[in-house]
This record gives C-alpha cells, sequence and structure tokens, in this order.
C-alpha cells in the first residue's frame, strides 16, 4: 500500500492546477488580504489549502480513474480493494502538508506569526486529523460520480463549504456554523493559536462528519 | 497448471454474455480468442481475472480462482479498457507496478521490454496510442506473471510495432491468452484458437484446423453464419 500512496501523492503533486488552486491560491490570499490578520488569517488559509487538497486530491483521481479504466487496470493486480481504499484516504489526508506547510511559512516570514513550538505541532496535528472528513467525502465523491463531473461536484462542496463557514469572508453565513466541519476545524485552529483549550463541540462536530463520511464510503464502496 | 473455463454462463442483467463457456489453456501455450465486436471476448477476460464472477460453471486460473492468482501476482494484464493514470510519468507508472508486484523486475528492465527508454520521463498522458499500449505492456510484464492475459494488445500499433510487442511475448515464454480480431495474428502467433459468436464457443482449435483449406477468414465467416440461421 506504501508504493500505491506514494504513487498517488507524486501523481498528484504533478498536476500544476491542483498545485495553483490548493497552495498559491491560499498564499496569494492571505498576502493581500490576511497579512495583517495575525494567526486567524494564517488557519483559515490553512483551513481552504486543507479542506481543498483532502477533497479534491483523492476524489478527483477516483473518479478520473474510474473514467478513464485504470481503476480496473488496477484492480487487475496484487493491489487488493481495501488496500486501494485505505491508500487513497491516507493519500487525501496526506495532500493536506504541502498547502498548510507554505501557508504557515509566508505566515510566520511575511506576516510574522509567532507560536510556540507545542502550538505548531497541535494545529499541524489538528490539521492532518481534521483533513480525514474531507477525505472521506472527497472519495466518496469519486465513487459516486465519474470524470469531470466529480470535479464540479467536489469544487461546488468546497466553496459552499467555505463560504458558508466564514473561511472566506470571515464571516459564516448560517446561524448553524458549528454543523460545518471547515467551520469547525477554523474554530479550533484559532484557538490553538491564542493558547486556549479547544472546545469540545468542534472536536464532535468533526468526529461527526468523520463518521458520516466514512460510513457514505463504505456503503458506496460496497455496492461498487 | 492449465487455466480452465468449465460450462462458465454470465449475464448482464437480462442480457446473455456467454452461455456455458468451455475451453482450457495449457501451461506455457498461447490461446487466441477470436470474436468479432460484443462476441463476449471481453467478458471472458473480466471472468478470467475475478473481476465478474459466473453466474454458473467454473473458472480456475493456474490450478485456482482467477481472484488468488491476480493477489498472488502471478498474472500480467493488459486490459483494452485499461487506461492509464493522468498526470503520472511512464517511469511513475513502472515503478509502482514493479513494487506492486514485488521488485521481480528491474525498472531498466522493464523500460526495455516495452521499447520505453526514450520516453520514460514523459507523462502519460501526451503518449501515442502506441506508447501508451506499450507502458500497458510494461505493467503488465512487471511482476514476471506466469500467465498473460492481453486484451486486444495490438489495437493501435503500426505493422512493426506489433511484430516487435509479439517478438517480446514470445520471448518470454509465458502462457498467454489473448483476445483480439486481427486474423493474421490469431494465425500466426496462437498454439490454439476459441472462436467466440454471441456468447458461445463455436469452434476450438489449432490455427490449421480452424482455417481448413480455406483460410481462416472465410472460415470465422462460415461459423458465425451456422449461428446467425
Amino acid at each position: 500500500m506504501t508504493a500505491f500512496i506514494r504513487f498517488e501523492v507524486v501523481r498528484t503533486l504533478r498536476n500544476v492546477r491542483y498545485l495553483a488552486f490548493l497552495i498559491v491560491m491560499p498564499v496569494v490570499f492571505y498576502l493581500v488580504w490576511g497579512r495583517t490578520g495575525g494567526p486567524a488569517a494564517m488557519v483559515a488559509m490553512s483551513v481552504w489549502a486543507a479542506c481543498g487538497a483532502a477533497l479534491l486530491g483523492s476524489g478527483n483521481t477516483i473518479a478520473e480513474d474510474r473514467f478513464t479504466g485504470w481503476l480496473r487496470q488496477l484492480r487487475a493486480t496484487p493491489l487488493s480493494n481495501p488496500a486501494w481504499l485505505g491508500g487513497k484516504i491516507i493519500q487525501g489526508v496526506l495532500m493536506v502538508i504541502p498547502g498548510v506547510l507554505v501557508v504557515s511559512l509566508v505566515a510566520v516570514f511575511v506576516g510574522h506569526v509567532h507560536l510556540e513550538p507545542g502550538q505548531w505541532v497541535a494545529l499541524a496535528v489538528l490539521m492532518l486529523l481534521g483533513a480525514l472528513p474531507f477525505a472521506l467525502i472527497g472519495v466518496f465523491g469519486g465513487m459516486l460520480f465519474k470524470g469531470k463531473t466529480a470535479m464540479v461536484a467536489l469544487m461546488l462542496v468546497f466553496f459552499a463549504l467555505m463560504f458558508l463557514s466564514g473561511v472566506i469572508g470571515g464571516q459564516a453565513l448560517v446561524s448553524w456554523p458549528v454543523l460545518l466541519p471547515t467551520y469547525d476545524l477554523m474554530s479550533a485552529g484559532a484557538q490553538i493559536t491564542r493558547g486556549v483549550a479547544l472546545d469540545g463541540r468542534y472536536l464532535v462536530g468533526l468526529g461527526a462528519w468523520t463518521v458520516v463520511g466514512g460510513v457514505a464510503v463504505l456503503l458506496r464502496w460496497r455496492r461498487a | 497448471m492449465e487455466t480452465t473455463f468449465d460450462r462458465v454462463s454470465y449475464s448482464y442483467g437480462r442480457v446473455r454474455a456467454l452461455t456455458e463457456v468451455s475451453f482450457a489453456v495449457p501451461a506455457g501455450r498461447t490461446v487466441a480468442l477470436l470474436g468479432a465486436n460484443g462476441a463476449g471476448k471481453s467478458t471472458t477476460v473480466d471472468l478470467m481475472l475475478g473481476l465478474r464472477r459466473p453466474d454458473s460453471g467454473r473458472v480456475t486460473v493456474l490450478g485456482g480462482a482467477p481472484a488468488a492468482a491476480v493477489r498472488k501476482g502471478r498474472v500480467g494484464v493488459m486490459l483494452q479498457t485499461g487506461g492509464l493514470p493522468q498526470d503520472a510519468t511512464v517511469t511513475d507508472v513502472v515503478d509502482l507496478a514493479r513494487r506492486l508486484y514485488g521488485n521481480r523486475r528491474s525498472r531498466k528492465e522493464i523500460l526495455e521490454l516495452g521499447g520505453l527508454q526514450e520516453v520514460a520521463r514523459r507523462k502519460v498522458d501526451a503518449l501515442s496510442g502506441g506508447q501508451a499500449q506499450r507502458v500497458r505492456f510494461a505493467v503488465a510484464m512487471a511482476g514476471r506473471p506466469d500467465l498473460l492475459f492481453l486484451d486486444e494488445p495490438t489495437v493501435a500499433m503500426d505493422f512493426r510495432a506489433r511484430r516487435r510487442f509479439w517478438q517480446s511475448v514470445k520471448a518470454e515464454g509465458n502462457t498467454v491468452v489473448f483476445a483480439t480480431h486481427y486474423l493474421d495474428e490469431a494465425d500466426e502467433y496462437a498454439d490454439r484458437v476459441v472462436v467466440i459468436d454471441k456468447g458461445r464457443v463455436v469452434a476450438e482449435g489449432t490455427p490449421a484446423e480452424i482455417r481448413g483449406d480455406h483460410g481462416l477468414e472465410e472460415a470465422l465467416f462460415a461459423l458465425t453464419a451456422e449461428e446467425d440461421q
């Protein structure tokens, strides 16, 4: 499975449009609007990078591979179906790293954001684990839609989450933002940067979305 | 160990794709599945790979269950509908195949086998049809398979590439099953030919036995015409 994950990560990183959308755009947004916003702006743009990478990193390639027939070819190799599924979920989570890392470095060197080492570690762990529900939703979307349709569907989900939860715009557009995983991730990240204890509601929200995403993936996988 | 189809039937919903198909692939032999589009060749290949399960009858591959042979890396596959992963380079794909099959061949060896040295760093999206077919062949050969399944393997290749391809296949000495509608290919490279029409085996034998005195093309017309009546 390690070889498969490595292959998928390298392949995704070769996609220039993907890199532009998930690394360059949040960095540009941070530089234009967020450099005076302190750690909160950094966290918001990290959520953009993490959510987008996890949603699109796996989901888009699954849909493309189903469309082109590569998935069918893979099924005729020693790679087992559970290893494939596990690999795609892990790939989705790992894709979070480049975007979050670059946004954080820009925030440190340009935005002069300062956090204690423990806070950086906690933020990194949160972004990785908090990306899991998005990776699962992405995998589900990739198994549900074929080809470019999946890309469009996942982009709609992505922008809906960004706007509704206030990652873009700075203010949530709904009265129930705690039900949105992006809001939970952003709020928990902001609490880490402020050095206050994490609110359990955000972790429960992320956990619930992970369960929902996991069940959806398993049900879809069993049908495929 | 043989690969066998024993009275295998398969349907897509109400559409019957195969009806009581039986044939055997002896170890070390090359067998061609010959038939028109929609005859049932690709379904036969899918069943041999464990990608589908027969409605009735039994399929064995190298003496065991098809899926088990695939998981053990004993089967190399080149699917007609098997695409290549976008954004990956030829080397990425070759390296993945090597690792999935337990590094049984070196990267260099696989690239040479597929004649891919010059395009090794190129993304697979940028390959010609013939080059893409060679990548699929390289993937199929990565694990030194005991059995090679080739579904319309030379479709996008010119005549020189086709000849080189078959020379490479024959040099490996594997058991080979290939689906084709190129009559000359079946005639030249197969030890045995299984003619499938409308999901049934309508003839089986050596190319000489199938073609008789009239040539393979005439024989095929006659065999499928009988079915139409």
